[in-house]
């Protein structure tokens, strides 16, 4: 029952994410939806792997934390760089790749 | 059992909550203190959860780390991150459509998985806890021992990289 509860959270949780991602235009909010994402699928990881009783839930979790950790740094330096040249950080803005 | 129950359904909504203000808050600091929330209300679930050292994890690493590297660059970039609206037009009811359209497949398929699993309940769902932070490490050190040494790899040149990317001059 717990688990149950908590799959469904996690599939809220990532539409909420994704919907972040989809709909803010403010680079740093488009950021923070993908960490909404990656908290979604650790909450699923972590109740599947209790409910399943075994432990390379947790394992995944970990593994999942220290990728985010690193996305993130690299992420807000990509932002920062972006804006240290167009200050701005709307992501339409950045578009010199545009066809 | 119905306080587990009752405890993981608060915090379930705070965090429903918490995702909902990340994504609509009109500045970025309040988003940042919802996602904040958010990481709060998980890590209270993983506890729920019988993985208290993932728990911890979450709380030193993201609430820790990861937040406040967020909250240094909003401060950085502070006012000019309110650009002019509304130039792509179609952006928002498209968005909002593909959205719901995810929520709505991903409902249905957990709906008839559970209606299904329901019929067969799956034999000691969740009640045997797994032995804790030495059951975590030995399979860290011993099973995934290649991706964990991977993911050193992966942080040093997440390191690396965010040092060269933050030099005025290259």
């Amino acid at each position: 029952m717990a688990t149950s509860c908590c799959v469904v959270l996690s599939a809220a949780l990532f539409s909420i994410g994704v919907l972040g991602v989809l709909l803010r235009r403010n680079a740093i909010v488009a950021f923070m939806s993908i960490e909404v994402m990656l908290n979604a699928a650790n909450l699923a990881f972590v109740a599947f792997g209790r409910a399943l009783s075994s432990v390379t839930g947790q394992v995944f979790v970990f593994f999942v934390i220290a990728v985010a950790a690193a996305e993130a740094a690299v992420g807000l330096a990509i932002i920062v760089a972006i804006f240290r040249r167009g200050e701005t950080i709307d992501v339409d803005d950045a578009s010199l790749m545009k066809w | 059992m119905s306080i587990e129950l009752g405890l993981l359904a608060a915090l379930g909504a705070l965090s429903l909550a918490a995702a909902i203000g990340v994504i609509a808050a009109r500045d970025a600091f309040y988003s940042a203190m919802s996602l904040l929330l958010l990481i709060l209300c998980l890590a209270a679930i993983y506890v729920l959860l019988s993985a208290p050292f993932i728990a911890a994890a979450q709380v030193l690493v993201y609430a820790g780390a990861i937040m406040v590297l967020f909250l240094f660059v909003i401060m950085m970039l502070g006012p000019w991150q309110r650009g002019p609206a509304g130039r792509l037009k179609l952006q928002k009811p498209l968005g909002l459509f593909l959205g719901l359209a995810l929520l709505l497949e991903v409902g249905l398929t957990l709906g008839v998985t559970l209606m299904r699993s329901a019929v067969t309940a799956p034999p000691g769902q969740g009640t045997a806890p797994v032995e804790g932070i030495q059951a975590l490490g030995h399979a860290l050190f011993t099973d995934y021992l290649l991706a964990f040494e991977a993911v050193s790899l992966l942080l040093l040149v997440a390191v690396v990289g965010a040092v060269v990317l933050g030099k005025r001059r290259l």
